[in-house]
C-alpha cells in the first residue's frame, strides 16, 4: 500500500503542527487577562479595524495608578488585554475565542462585532465557563439560548429606535412612512422593530423595500418612493448604504417630510454636505448631551486617536469597560462564578446611561434620536436629554 | 533506506499518528480540536477542489457553493427534526443534482472564463440565501439545535478528510482519473481518443462536490449557526483554493502539504502579529505564483523525497521525456508529451 | 407608469455607461496578455482614493481628474506589469492560469489590505453634484449624464487609436490572433506592458467617477471585477463596442430587475446574464469566435 508513504508525510507534519498549540504555564494572578478579536481586516474593519488602540488606551489609563483594585488580593491588578484578529468571519472568531479561553486562560472575554460573531463566539465563554461581555451584538437569537454566562451591553435591535418612535407618537404630526432596509442583520432586527412600533404609534406603512448591502443604484427604489409620497422615509441601513441612498434621494429630489437614517454621523455627513441637513438618526453619544459623564469616552478617544465620527460604536466599547471595571471591583475576584454574579446584578451609570442587564442578558442602553441641523448632531428627545429642537417638516429640495 | 524500510516506517507513523489523533480529546485542551477540526474542513474542500481543478485542470473557483449548499441543507433538515447523517445525505443529494445541472452551461467555459464563471456562481448563491428568508433564514443567518458537539464533529470531519483524500489518491491512480489527465492536457485530443469529456467533466464536478457538501454538513452541525457570508463568502472561497495551489495542484499530496503549511504559518505567525494578515496571505501569493506556481511540492527542494514515494513516482513516470524527468517546473506541469 | 419605465431606462442606461468603460479595460488587457486580471477593480478603488484626495486637497473637478489620472495609472500598470505579470512568461495554458490567478489574486488582497490599514477612512465619498434636471416628471441627473458623455467620448477616441494608430492595429491583431501577430513581427512584450497600463488607467478613470456618484471602500474591488469580467463575457473580448453595450444592458437589466422584482435580486442578474450569454453565443455580443 504506498499510500503510507504520504500518511508519514502528512501525520509527521500534523505532530510538529501541535507543538505551538502546547497550552502556557497557567498565569499567576498577577493581572487581570481580558480576551478579546476584532475585526481588524474584513468586511467589519471599517466599523471596528482600530479598536485594539482603544482597548489598549483603557488598560493604560486604569494601570496609571497601578490598575484595579480586587478585594480578595488586597491589591490593585494591572489590566491585559490579549486580542487577536477575527478577519469578519464567524469561523475565526470561533477558533480564537476558543483559543483564549483555553490556551491564553483569559479571566473575562469581551464580544466581537457584529451579532453572527458574537453568536459564534459566545458558546466559547459558555462552555469553559468565562464570563462574556458581548459589546455590538442586540440580535435577540443571542440571548435566547439560555446561555448563563452571557450579558451584552447593548439594548435589543428591534428595540433599537423605540425613543424615536416614542416622539413621533407624541408628537402626532407624521401618518404615513415607508422602510429602505438593508438586508444585514442589525438594520433588518431595527427594522422589524420599527415596523412594529410605527403601527403602534399610528403611523401607517406604505412600503418596505429591502435592499442587498452592497446595492449601489437607487433609481428604481427612489421612483417608487416618489410614487408613494410618505410623510417620513425611514432608511434602515450602515452608513456606506446610507450615503449612497440620500445622494440618489437628493438627485431625484425624494421630498417626504422627514428622512431618517439610522446611522448618520461623522463620515455619512462628509461626502453629502448639503445634503445631509436635516437627516434625523439615532446616537449612542453626542458631545454636548446632557448625559452621564463624557470624560472617560473623550479622553480614551483622543489617546487612541480613534475618531467618534468615523467609528460610532467607540462609545459603546467604552461603556463595555466600564461596565467591566465596575463588575470586578463588586465581586473583589477574579473567581468566575463571583464575577458572572457580580455582572448580572449590576446596576451602574455609564457614559451612555444606566446599564442594567435583563434577565436573559441584554442590557439597557439605547440610542437617542438626533438631526443634523448646521452640520451638527442635535439630540431632539427626550427633552431631559435634548440639546435643541427637532425641525419638521423638512424643507424640500427644489 | 530502501523500499521496504519506507514502508515499515510508514506503518508505524501511520499507526502512531492514527493513534494520537485518535486520542486527542483527551490529551489537548479544546482548542486543538477545534484547531485540527478545521484544519480538516480546509483539507476536505483544498483536496476535493483539487480533483477538479489539479487533475482536470478546470479551476473550480466556485467550489464552496457545493460547501455551503451542503450546509444550509443540513441546517435546515436539522431543524426540521432529522438526524445528522440522514440530513446530510440528503443535501450531500442535493448539491450533487446541482452540480450535475450547472455543468452544463458552465463547462461550455474555459479556461479564465470558467474560472470566472464558477467565482459568479458563488455570489449567486450568497443572494439566494439572503433572499429565500423563508427557507434559509435570509441574511441573518440559520442556527441548528444548539449544543457542544465538538469531540464527535472533530472525529466526523477527521473521517470526511480521509475519505477525501483516499477518493483523490484513489481517482489518480485508475484509468478515471488518466482520462482526466488527459483532459486537462489537451482537451480535443482527448476528444479525439474517445474520452467522454463531457460526461466525465460533469461526473467529475459532481464527484467533487460530494466531499464538500458532507463537510458543510459536518460543519454547521458544529458551529451550531452560518450566515450567507460565512458559507459563501471570500474566505471560505478562496483559502482551500489557494493553499490547494500553494502546495501544488495535481499531485495527491500537494493540497495536504499547502493546507496544513498555510495553517501552520496562520497559527504561528497571525496571533504573534495582530495586523496585515491579508497582505502576508497576498505577498505569499504572489511569490508561490511567480517562482513556484506548480506548488511547494513541485520546488527543487523537495524533489529527492518526492522521487522516493512510490506513488508520485508512478505518476511521474507518466510524464518522463525521453526516459528522463522533466524539469524542475515539474511533472504535471502541462508541458508537451511526446 | 410609463413615466416610471422612461426613469428606469434613463438610470440604468446612466449606470451601465461606467460599467462600459471599467469593463473596456480589462477586455482590452485580457485579450492582449491573455491573463485574468483579478486586480483591476483595486485599480478602480485607486483611482476613487487618488480622486477624492484631489478634491479635498486642491478642490480638483473630477472630471479633470479623470484625464489626469490616465497618465498616472498608465505608469503604475506598466510598473505592474513588468514586476508581477511579465515574469510568468509564455507558459502552457493551464499552468498560466494559476500563476497569474495566485498573482493577481494576492496582488489584490495585498493592495486592499494595505489601503485599509493606511487610509482608515472605512467609507469615501464626496461632495460634487451638479442640479437635476427634469424632462416631464422624469428626472435626470445631470451628473451621470455628463459622465456618460464623457465615456462615450473617451470611447469614440480610443476607438480612433485602436482603428487608426499602429499601437492600436498590434493590440486588435494580437487579441485575433496571438500568434499570427508573433509571425507578422508584433513586439508582443512591448504591446502588452502599454495595453496593460491603458486597461488599469481606464480602470482608475472609471474609479474617479464611481466615487462622484458612490462611495468608495478599501475592499470595493474584488466584487467589481467579477461583475465587470461579467461585462466582458457579455460584449465580448477585446470589442470597445461589446464593453460599452454590455454595460449598458447590465445596467438595464439591474434596474429593471429591482423595480420589478424587488432590489434584492438585482445582484443575481450579472451572473444569470452571464450564463444566458454563454449558453447563446459563447463569444459574447461583438466578439470574434476562437
Amino acid at each position: 500500500m504506498q499510500s503510507k508513504h504520504e500518511w508519514v508525510m502528512v501525520l509527521s507534519l500534523a505532530l510538529i503542527a501541535f507543538l505551538p498549540v502546547c497550552p502556557a504555564a497557567a498565569a499567576a494572578p498577577d493581572a487581570i487577562v481580558v480576551g478579546a478579536t476584532v475585526s481588524q481586516s474584513g468586511h467589519f474593519s471599517s466599523e471596528v479595524g482600530p479598536f485594539k488602540r482603544l482597548m489598549d488606551a483603557w488598560a493604560e489609563v486604569v494601570n496609571k495608578d497601578g490598575g484595579i483594585f480586587l478585594k480578595e488580593y488586597n491589591k490593585k491588578l494591572p489590566v491585559k488585554f490579549v486580542v487577536y484578529d477575527d478577519k469578519s468571519d464567524e469561523a475565526t472568531a470561533k477558533k480564537y475565542y476558543e483559543r483564549l479561553a483555553t490556551v491564553d486562560k483569559v479571566n473575562v472575554l469581551l464580544g466581537p462585532y457584529s451579532s453572527p460573531l458574537t453568536f459564534a463566539a459566545s458558546t466559547a465563554g459558555e462552555n469553559h465557563k468565562i464570563p462574556f461581555i458581548a459589546i455590538c451584538a442586540n440580535s435577540p437569537k443571542i440571548y435566547e439560548r439560555g446561555f448563563k454566562w452571557l450579558v451584552g451591553v447593548i439594548d435589543l435591535g428591534p428595540r433599537y429606535t423605540y425613543r424615536y418612535w416614542e416622539m413621533i407618537k407624541a408628537e402626532g404630526k407624521a401618518k404615513s412612512v415607508s422602510f429602505v432596509v438593508e438586508d444585514t442583520l442589525h438594520p433588518q432586527g431595527v427594522f422589524k422593530g420599527s415596523s412594529k412600533l410605527a403601527e403602534e404609534a399610528g403611523l401607517k406603512v406604505l412600503s418596505s423595500e429591502i435592499m442587498p448591502a452592497d446595492a449601489r443604484d437607487f433609481t428604481p427604489v427612489l421612483t417608487k418612493l416618489k410614487n408613494f409620497d410618505p410623510d417620513i422615509v425611514y432608511v434602515s441601513s450602515n452608513i456606506p448604504f446610507g450615503i449612497n441612498f440620500m445622494k440618489q434621494a437628493r438627485e431625484m429630489k425624494l421630498n417626504p417630510r422627514e428622512i431618517h437614517c439610522i446611522h448618520h454621523s461623522g463620515v455619512f455627513r462628509d461626502p453629502l454636505g448639503e445634503s445631509a441637513e436635516n437627516v434625523v438618526g439615532q446616537s449612542y453619544w453626542v458631545q454636548g448631551m446632557k448625559l452621564g459623564d463624557p470624560k472617560l469616552i473623550i479622553e480614551l478617544l483622543e489617546k487612541s486617536k480613534v475618531s467618534e465620527p468615523m467609528y460610532p460604536w467607540a462609545p459603546a466599547y467604552v461603556a463595555a469597560f466600564q461596565v467591566l471595571q465596575a463588575a470586578l471591583e463588586k465581586a473583589g475576584t477574579l473567581n468566575n462564578d463571583a464575577l458572572m454574579a457580580a455582572l448580572k446584578g449590576l446596576e451602574i451609570e455609564t457614559v451612555l446611561g444606566k446599564e442594567k442587564f435583563h434577565e436573559t442578558g441584554y442590557g439597557s442602553i439605547n440610542t437617542y434620536p438626533s438631526q443634523i441641523q448646521e452640520g451638527k448632531y442635535v439630540v431632539i428627545w427626550p427633552a431631559e436629554v435634548a440639546t435643541g429642537k427637532r425641525v419638521y417638516p423638512r424643507p424640500t429640495w427644489k | 533506506m530502501n523500499d521496504s524500510g519506507y514502508r515499515a516506517l510508514g506503518f508505524v507513523g501511520l499507526a502512531v499518528g492514527a493513534l494520537i489523533l485518535a486520542a486527542l480529546p483527551w490529551l489537548v485542551v479544546s482548542y486543538v480540536m477545534v484547531w485540527v477540526f478545521l484544519l480538516a474542513v480546509y483539507l476536505t474542500l483544498a483536496v476535493s477542489y483539487d480533483i477538479v481543478g489539479g487533475h482536470m485542470g478546470y479551476m473550480n473557483l466556485g467550489h464552496s457553493t457545493f460547501f455551503g449548499i451542503g450546509a444550509y441543507g443540513t441546517a435546515i433538515l436539522l431543524n426540521k427534526g432529522l438526524g445528522l447523517l440522514p440530513a446530510m445525505a440528503v443535501s450531500t443529494g442535493v448539491t450533487a443534482a446541482f452540480a450535475a445541472a450547472v455543468s452544463y452551461p458552465l463547462f461550455r467555459l474555459k479556461g479564465a472564463y470558467f474560472a470566472l464563471g464558477t467565482f459568479g456562481l458563488i455570489s449567486l448563491m450568497g443572494v439566494l440565501s439572503s433572499n429565500l428568508r423563508d427557507l434559509t433564514g435570509g441574511s441573518g443567518g440559520i442556527s441548528t439545535p444548539p449544543g457542544n458537539y465538538s469531540i464527535p464533529a472533530y472525529y466526523l470531519s477527521l473521517l470526511v478528510a480521509a475519505g477525501t483524500v483516499a477518493l483523490n489518491s484513489w481517482i489518480a491512480r485508475n484509468r478515471f482519473g488518466l482520462a482526466l489527465f488527459s483532459i486537462r492536457e489537451d482537451e480535443e485530443v482527448a476528444r479525439a481518443f474517445g474520452v467522454p469529456t463531457t460526461l466525465y467533466k460533469c461526473a467529475t464536478l459532481v464527484i467533487s462536490s460530494i466531499p464538500a457538501s458532507l463537510i458543510g454538513g459536518v460543519y454547521v452541525w458544529n458551529v451550531t449557526y452560518i450566515s450567507p457570508s460565512a458559507v459563501f463568502g471570500l474566505e471560505i472561497a478562496l483559502s482551500p483554493i489557494v493553499m490547494a495551489m500553494l502546495g501544488g495542484t495535481g499531485a495527491i499530496l500537494g493540497p495536504l502539504l499547502g493546507v496544513v503549511f498555510l495553517t501552520l504559518v496562520q497559527e504561528l505567525l497571525w496571533t504573534q502579529v495582530p495586523y496585515l494578515h491579508l497582505t502576508m496571505y497576498g505577498v505569499i501569493m504572489v511569490l508561490v505564483g511567480l517562482f513556484m506556481p506548480g506548488g511547494l511540492i513541485r520546488t527543487p527542494l523537495l524533489r529527492p523525497i518526492m522521487l522516493r514515494l512510490r506513488s508520485t513516482r508512478q505518476i511521474g513516470a507518466l510524464f518522463r521525456k525521453n526516459g528522463k524527468p522533466l524539469s524542475a517546473s515539474g511533472p504535471a506541469a502541462g508541458e508537451e508529451v511526446r | 407608469m410609463t413615466a416610471d419605465l422612461v426613469q428606469l431606462l434613463a438610470g440604468g442606461i446612466l449606470l451601465g455607461g461606467i460599467y462600459g468603460l471599467a469593463a473596456f479595460g480589462l477586455s482590452v488587457s485580457f485579450g492582449v496578455l491573455n491573463v485574468l486580471n483579478l486586480a483591476h477593480g483595486e485599480f478602480l478603488m485607486l483611482g476613487s482614493l487618488l480622486s477624492y484626495c484631489a478634491f479635498v486637497q486642491f478642490g480638483m473637478n473630477p472630471f479633470v481628474s479623470a484625464v489626469l489620472v490616465i497618465p498616472v495609472f498608465t505608469t503604475m500598470g506598466l510598473l505592474f506589469f513588468l514586476v508581477l505579470i511579465r515574469p510568468l512568461g509564455e507558459k502552457p495554458h493551464h499552468e498560466l492560469l494559476v500563476a497569474s490567478i495566485l498573482v493577481t489574486l494576492g496582488a489584490s488582497l495585498a493592495i486592499e489590505d494595505l489601503t485599509a490599514f493606511f487610509w482608515e477612512r472605512p467609507v469615501t465619498g464626496i461632495d460634487y453634484s451638479l442640479a437635476p434636471f427634469e424632462v416631464g416628471g422624469v428626472v435626470i441627473s445631470s451628473l451621470r449624464l455628463l459622465i456618460l458623455l464623457f465615456i462615450c467620448v473617451l470611447a469614440a477616441g480610443l476607438q480612433v487609436y485602436l482603428r487608426r494608430t499602429f499601437m492600436g492595429r498590434a493590440i486588435r491583431a494580437i487579441t485575433q490572433c496571438r500568434e499570427g501577430a508573433k509571425v507578422v513581427g508584433i513586439p508582443i512584450s512591448g504591446v502588452s506592458a502599454l495595453t496593460f497600463g491603458l486597461g488599469v488607467a481606464l480602470a482608475a478613470s472609471a474609479g474617479v467617477f464611481y466615487v462622484t456618484l458612490f462611495t468608495a471602500t478599501p475592499t470595493m474591488g474584488i466584487p467589481l471585477t467579477v461583475k465587470y469580467l461579467c461585462v466582458v463575457v457579455l460584449g465580448g473580448l477585446g470589442s470597445l463596442v461589446g464593453s460599452v453595450l454590455g454595460g449598458l444592458i447590465l445596467g438595464l437589466a439591474e434596474a429593471l430587475t429591482a423595480y420589478y422584482a424587488g432590489a434584492e435580486w438585482s445582484p443575481c442578474i450579472a451572473f444569470v446574464l452571464l450564463l444566458t450569454i454563454l449558453i447563446i453565443r459563447p463569444q459574447g455580443l461583438f466578439g470574434t469566435e476562437t
